[in-house]
């Protein structure tokens, strides 16, 4: 490979063009909105994943400010064919980062456009650009001390809606499955056209953040985990606050309780009992969010033994697994509900049931309450701690919610990671009749060896649950292609064809979700 | 191409709009801090003052170690680009995290 200027250059691009590409750009957004050195481009390649990082690196950045600035860039993409990778506010930890899924590829950033364009306390509504924070949105309503409450994902601080829900992403009130709380997007398509969903496209219509239909085909949930087009602005709902919020825990002694949790909980789940996404973590879950540190029990390589996951459980009282839910409502509905709950679980003689008055303000009780009721905080990053050197990747598998689907899956799970040396350290968010059952894969990208096992295991991973018919509802840019194949040729076909209908040029991030033209 | 939302006139009372300040889009608070304190205190704080990452206030840490990571992510933390936080604003909190005093003991 000739030496370049650029940290890489796009697929099939010469260094003049891209040069000439640059300088249009450049004329467009101005440049100060361009940027080529590496120095710049170093935030874009933390990557987490066991890959070589040379693989996703950008060839450039551009920073939208506008609707405009969008259009222009694309125009300029299709002319050249530069491939272009859009991020919201870049935040997608163990999926990729802000990183492109494939070297060479420019990064459109558009955290500069980060305008709250309207909440409507009245209808609770949202309509925003792609680069507010939840953390913005926080602020804007405990300022204007509005009476609602938002729903996100656990990097809540730094992370935001309009991205979180691109990807699909799960928060933990009742409004926590965001793509089904969305309502209305705008949309730049690949040849510079402003499509906007729902009812958005009437001339004077005041329900684009309500009726989430319109008419005739609804095409929102095409544009999600896709590259069919650049999402500008994105309208969602908001829950009214409560008067009343009541977290709880329940803890369970040993690890073979997680089928019989599941019978218990997905009647009162289903029934809206619970109304929050259920979360039953595991132990390592539980002690990485509460700064526990592998290097505190053992300095040896490989997974950890049962006998020392049993004495973390024990000296920072957790249970082997922790479930998380919350009611919501008036004293009277509140109280009604916990009667149900409490009596519940009495009846089945197993967990002992947690509250907020008994938790104080110990971790990870804490942060879980706060993530219930919608304020934001950084507390679950511990888990990178738990084994330290920076390597991440969810693996996170769908199934339906029920006992022996989770046994099923842990017990496979656990097999796998331990045979190459990484931990069990997992999660299931009881949806509302199915699971994300939600597994981060750590590992220390410091050490070559370790990285290389962390991409043998998950790609067993993913062989071995697809084999008993489990795939995962999103994966990291490195495995991306690997799964699109595990939804089936005809899926993939489809989705080419809309492609090479949208995208004749193919210049939107190609290769999201393995789609290309 | 017109891209503003027309407020309904009914609704005006409850339509809000907000445009987010330069560096940070942060609503101004009405503390008198300087935007790089800030930043520190909204997002920086949530991990070093939590466990999670080591304290780094009161440490004199020299600024351009703090650039630095701050710009290339170490180990748990992530990396921070131009458009999370631009250079100006970035110095400024460097400063004002190495100058801080050392924390007072509870
Ligand atoms: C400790 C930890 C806990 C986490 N917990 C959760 C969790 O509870 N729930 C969860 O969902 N995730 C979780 N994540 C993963 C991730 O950090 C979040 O999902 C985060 O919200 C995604 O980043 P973002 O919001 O900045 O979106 P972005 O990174 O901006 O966007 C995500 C993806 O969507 C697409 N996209 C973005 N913007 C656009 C656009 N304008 N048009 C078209 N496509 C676009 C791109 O493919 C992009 O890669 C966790 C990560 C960590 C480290």
């Amino acid at each position: 490979m000739t030496k370049s200027k650029y940290l890489a250059l796009p697929k099939g691009v010469s260094e003049n063009r891209f040069d000439a590409a640059i300088k249009k750009f450049t004329a467009a957004v101005g440049a100060d909105h361009v940027l080529t050195s590496a120095e710049h481009l170093a935030p874009y390649t933390k990557v987490m994943m066991a890959v070589e990082t040379a693989k996703h690196h950008p060839s450039a950045v551009i920073m939208a400010t506008s609707v405009e600035d969008v259009q222009a860039v694309l125009k300029v993409c299709n002319e050249y064919k530069i491939p272009v990778w859009t991020i919201s506010t870049g935040r997608n930890f163990g999926y990729g980062s802000a990183a492109p899924v494939e070297r060479g590829q420019i990064v459109l950033d558009l955290k500069k456009m980060n305008k709250i364009i309207h909440i409507d306390p009245e209808l609770c509504t949202a309509l925003v650009e792609p680069g507010v924070t939840y953390q913005m949105l926080y602020d804007y309503i405990e300022e204007n001390k509005l009476p609602l409450m938002l729903s996100f994902p656990a990097p809540s601080a730094i992370a935001g809606p309009l991205g979180n829900t691109m990807d699909r992403g799960v928060g933990y009130t009742p409004y926590g499955e965001h793509f089904l709380m969305q309502c209305g997007m705008e949309v730049v398509m690949a040849n510079g056209d402003v499509l906007r969903t729902g009812m958005g496209g009437v001339k004077g219509d005041k329900a684009w953040q309500v009726f989430k239909w319109g008419y005739g085909p609804t095409l929102d949930g095409m544009f999600t985990q896709s590259n069919y087009g650049i999402c500008t602005k994105m309208g969602f709902w908001l829950m009214p606050k409560p008067p009343v919020f009541k977290p709880f825990e329940i803890q369970y002694e040993n690890e073979a309780d997680i089928g019989e949790i599941v019978e218990l909980l997905r009647p009162l789940r289903i029934a809206q009992i619970i109304p929050n996404a259920v979360v039953i973590a595991g132990v390592l879950w539980e002690a990485s969010t509460c700064n526990t540190r592998r290097s505190d029990y053992l300095t040896t390589p490989g997974h950890t033994p049962d006998a020392v996951l049993k004495q973390i459980q024990k000296d920072k009282h957790l249970g082997a697994w922790n479930v998380y839910a919350a009611l919501y409502g008036s004293a009277e509905q509140v109280e009604v509900n916990w009667k149900i709950i409490t009596e519940t679980i009495k009846r089945s003689g197993k967990g002992t049931l947690i509250t907020q008055e008994e938790a104080g303000d110990r971790q990870p009780f804490k942060y879980r309450a706060q993530l219930m009721s919608g304020v934001p905080n950084l507390q679950e990053f511990g888990l990178y701690n738990w084994r330290g050197g920076g390597g991440s990747m969810w693996f996170a598998p769908v199934s339906q919610a029920r006992g022996g689907e989770c046994e099923k899956q842990v017990k496979l799970a656990k097999t796998i990671l331990n045979k190459h040396g990484l931990d069990y350290v997992g999660e299931f968010i009881v949806g509302w009749r199915d699971m994300h059952h939600v597994i981060d894969v750590l590992f220390d990208r410091t050490s070559e060896e370790e990285t290389r096992r962390a991409n043998a295991c998950f790609n067993e991973l993913l062989d071995e649950f697809e084999k008993e018919g489990y795939a995962v509802y999103r994966v990291n840019t490195a495995f991306q292609e690997r799964v699109a194949n595990s939804y089936g040729p005809v899926k993939r076909d489809v989705e080419r064809k809309i492609k090479r209908a949208l995208d004749p040029n193919g210049i939107l991030s190609p290769g999201k979700s393995g789609i290309r033209i | 191409m017109k891209h503003t939302l027309k407020k309904s006139a009914g609704l005006a009372a409850a339509l809000v709009l907000l445009a987010g300040n330069a560096s940070s889009g942060w609503a101004q608070d009405t503390l008198k801090i300087s935007e790089g304190q800030r930043f520190y205190q909204k997002v920086c704080a949530k991990c070093h003052e939590a466990g999670t990452g080591p304290v780094i206030l009161g440490r004199g840490l020299p600024e351009i170690a703090i650039t630095t990571i701050a710009r290339h992510g170490n180990n748990a933390m992530p990396a921070f680009r131009l458009s999370d936080i631009d250079d100006a604003t970035l110095q400024d909190l460097a400063a004002y995290v190495s100058k801080s005093p050392a924390p007072k003991k509870p």
